[in-house]
């Protein structure tokens, strides 16, 4: 079954049109009759991206189907193939100079046919593109512009049997999947004694007789009982040219395959010819117009508002104001294919005057976290979008860059007022915004912006601006911290590693109030608060799950609502011998209150993470977006981490909540 | 098993940045332009460079057995099968009266995207196969009349008041 001219490659199709048996008439659009060619039909085209070296890729038969498959090597003097969809066939060994058929391993039809050119060893592997042909001998000719419907168009190849056993009951029929009317038929031709088939003048003129139109295997007409070897039968191709419906009346692509089987050795083969052409249409109108009032038309619709092939073209109906008329034009060619669309967009006011189009919005806007909350817009803006000549953008041409930045919500230009407005350079060439905001926000933060452009159309006494109509923004987190502190090492050249320190937290106090003794003190061992010279707690994070870790406290929790609007991260409330009062803010809002007479810890409740999530800040109490974060030093990382952050929902822990029944218990 | 996400991002200069996702475990991805495959990577991301006005359909499938949507490439492909004793090919456009080298493949193998056609445009391009001593093969001819997608329009307008009315005019 490897060897060619034998399983698969038993029935082979070629080309008619020579002018003797096996003459050379390479021309699909010459197979028109007459004596077989010495040229196969080809019915996929062989595209090698990287081919597999030391061979060559000769056919590759039309049940491999479209698509990519893969030639490789198995061992060094072996190959295997794979269609496109397919499962690796067997391995066939090749020696040098050696043709052989390669079958996939699910489809016994579905094979190529390798040449190898080389003694060198084979090995790798590669991805082989199969391409469906335009305009071969399935395919045949394009449609003139002129045909009508129901114009023919044939062609005849040749069914040879090369194989040295008899090839029985060979059945053509066409396929046609879904469609319900068989524009393609087929008739098979004994050649006469000299091994000739009829001679057609021309593609368009039929051989005569009746063609057959099988659309299925089940219909499939037997043109051959038996073929013994080296007999061959013709078999004519018909295609008509039809359409199925309005969107199909003009074809880029017109697909047309016709398949057929055959019997050899007991086992039944399969083989098919497809190709392409297409049918340009005269009439097809050059320019589709579609016209939407307020908002656009779908212009990816069949059906359009209005055609023309020729310009200039006044749309015929009235346009009045006050409204915004958005025009879609594409192009059309004669096969029928669509352009992009051009977008016209006319605001017309109450007047039926049309002021001038708003400048474009910039071509693209990127945003850059920068340090200390800040953010770097970086926008790009093409005046040659607005026009074709210099004269045209100089009018239509943006002034002025206008940024809008908002936290936490998409900035409104309609309600929202500029942050920001830089003056362009002026001229064709691109100009480049390059702005960085003047206050950081807090760490978190997701900031949006928005960057339109501006056209002056009064004077520069008297100011007018048209602003771009662009509306997206785009969005950053706020950041302040870089990446966590990498580990790493030094050696003497590349003999010895040198042992290092490892980094300690700097014991730190960090005042909140003197006159009622609030402080943080930030040591290896914790993030300690005491107020009123007592402890309220101790936030310990050693470095993940270590027993340490911990928020000691000698205070009760209770689970209650805190609230109150706030102006600083720690405030106080109450402070007298009925109540000491410090409140913890985040996002604007006092979420958690203790109270060192009483005794207690109040908050909107506790939950508990695995490992730190929030800041790497060094101080001990840090605002971020919505959230207020409590940091500790990470020995083990020798980083400060979130040991526990307050946000709405209350405390959340990265460490277990310790109560102890003293202070010391706690350090 | 299939790509389950396709973002695009677009660079300053007319290039675009292409990143898909499998919910494959160790995904290949098969990058076809215009219905071309063009390039295989384990990154499911990749750069696509447009010159101006030009449009490109990208698709990226993370299998073999699947295959691009219908394209109407603006491009074409010129390949050819490795023949004995070529050691470089020059591929070669007829233009302006005189055949221009476009590109030259060392090697037997050929596989060189031409430049943009437009829509309805004749292009005689040829291989010239090179051996060893430097002698030039005779060449294969290679002709191709473009079909693809026309460009978009650029048509101009006036505008009317009096009767509220849009004439386009061609650009």
């Amino acid at each position: 079954m490897a060897e060619v001219n034998s399983g698969p490659d038993s029935l082979q199709m070629y080309l008619t049109g020579a002018d003797a048996t096996d003459g050379v008439q390479l021309d699909a659009a010459l197979s028109l009759g007459g004596y077989r060619s010495i040229a196969r039909a080809e019915p996929l085209l062989i595209h090698r991206f990287a081919p597999l070296q030391h061979t060559v890729l000769e056919y590759a038969a039309g049940r491999n189907g479209a698509g990519l498959g893969v030639l490789e090597a198995v061992g060094t003097d072996s190959l295997r193939w794979t269609a496109p969809a397919g499962t690796p066939g067997a391995a066939v060994e090749i020696a040098n100079g050696e043709r052989k058929v390669l079958v996939d391993g699910a489809n016994p039809s579905a094979y190529v046919i390798v040449r190898r050119v080389s003694p060198y060893e084979l090995g790798g592997r590669e991805v082989v593109q199969l391409l469906p042909y335009m305009h071969n001998v399935a395919g045949m000719g394009d449609f003139a512009a002129a045909d009508a419907q129901g114009t023919v168009l044939y062609r005849a190849v040749m069914l040879r049997n090369a194989s040295d056993q008899p090839v029985t009951n060979v059945k053509v029929w066409a396929d046609l999947s879904n469609i319900y009317y068989s524009y393609l038929k087929y008739r098979g031709e004994t050649p006469d004694a000299n091994g000739a088939l009829t001679i057609i003048a021309d593609e368009k003129t039929g051989p005569g007789g009746r063609f057959a139109q099988g659309t299925k295997e089940a219909t499939a007409t037997v043109i051959a009982a038996t073929l013994n070897p080296g007999e061959q039968i013709g078999l004519w191709l018909s295609k008509e040219q039809w359409y199925v419906s309005m969107e199909e009346y003009a074809r880029a692509v017109f697909t047309s395959r016709w398949c057929y089987k055959w019997t050899v050795g007991g086992v039944t083969y399969y083989g098919e010819i497809a190709g392409a052409n297409r049918i340009p249409r005269s009439t097809t109108p050059r320019y589709l117009i579609w016209l939407g009032a307020g908002s656009p038309p779908n212009s990816e619709a069949f059906y359009l508002d209005k055609a023309t092939n020729t310009l200039p073209y006044t749309y015929p109906l009235n346009l009045p104001g006050p409204q915004t008329y958005y025009i879609h034009v594409r192009e059309q060619n004669k096969y029928g294919l669509r352009s992009p669309v051009q977008e016209i967009v006319l605001h017309v006011d109450a007047q039926n005057d049309m002021p001038a189009d708003p400048p474009c919005g910039p071509a693209e806007v990127t945003l850059e976290a920068r340090p200390d909350g800040k953010v770097l817009i970086w926008a790009l803006y093409n005046p040659r979008e607005e026009g074709d000549t210099p004269a045209a953008i100089a009018a239509a041409r943006a002034d002025e860059w206008v940024v809008y930045v908002k936290a936490g919500e998409a900035p409104d230009p309609d309600v929202d007022t500029s942050t920001a407005t830089q003056a362009m350079r002026g001229g064709e060439a691109r100009e480049v915004l390059a702005y960085t905001t003047v206050s950081g926000y807090v760490e978190g933060t997701p900031i949006y912006v928005l960057v339109r452009t501006r056209r002056n159309d009064g004077t520069a006494e008297d100011p007018v601006w048209m602003e771009s109509l662009n509306t997206d923004a785009k969005s950053v987190h706020a950041q302040w911290w870089g990446p966590r502190r990498p580990r790493g090492a030094i050696s003497f050249g590349q003999t010895l590693g040198v042992t290092q320190s490892p980094v300690t937290a700097p014991d730190a106090q960090v005042v909140v109030d003197v006159d009622k003794g609030v402080y943080w003190e930030v040591t290896s061992r914790g993030t300690r608060l005491y107020a009123d010279g007592a402890l309220v707690w101790n936030l310990r994070y050693d470095g993940p799950s270590l027993p340490g870790n911990g928020l000691y406290t000698t205070l009760d929790f209770h689970e209650g609502t805190v609230s109150g609007a706030a102006a600083a991260l720690v405030e106080f409330g109450t402070w007298d011998e009925s109540a000491k009062e410090i409140y913890v803010a985040a996002g604007g809002v006092r979420l958690l209150k203790i109270d060192l007479v009483a005794r207690t810890i109040i908050c909107g409740g506790l939950t508990q993470v695995t490992a730190p999530v929030g800041s790497l800040s060094d101080a001990p109490v840090w605002e971020r977006y919505e959230e207020t974060d409590f940091q500790c030093w990470s020995a083990s990382e020798e980083e400060y981490v979130t040991g526990m952050a307050l946000a709405a929902a209350g405390l959340r822990l990265a460490v277990d909540w310790k109560q102890r029944a003293t202070e010391t218990e706690c350090l | 098993m299939a790509i389950t996400g396709v973002t695009t991002r677009r660079l300053p200069g007319g290039g675009w940045i292409v990143t898909a996702v499998s919910d494959l475990s160790e995904p290949t991805f098969y990058w076809y332009r215009d219905g071309l495959l063009i390039d295989m990577t384990r990154d499911g991301s990749r750069q696509f460079d447009l010159s101006a006005g030009e449009l490109a359909q990208i698709d990226v499938l993370d299998s073999l057995a699947d295959a691009p949507a219908d394209a109407y490439p603006s491009r074409c492909l010129i390949s050819t099968a490795p023949g004995e004793s070529v050691v470089k090919s020059r591929v070669e456009e007829y233009t302006d009266g005189k055949w221009v080298t476009r590109h030259t493949a060392h090697g037997a193998h050929v596989g060189y995207q031409t430049r943009v056609l437009a829509d309805g445009e004749t292009a005689q391009f040829r291989v010239v196969p090179v051996n060893a001593a430097g002698i030039d093969g005779r060449p294969r001819p290679l002709t191709v009349t473009q079909v693809c997608r026309p460009n978009k329009p650029a048509l101009a307008y006036t505008w009317n008041p009096a009767t509220t009315r849009i004439t386009l005019t061609s650009g």
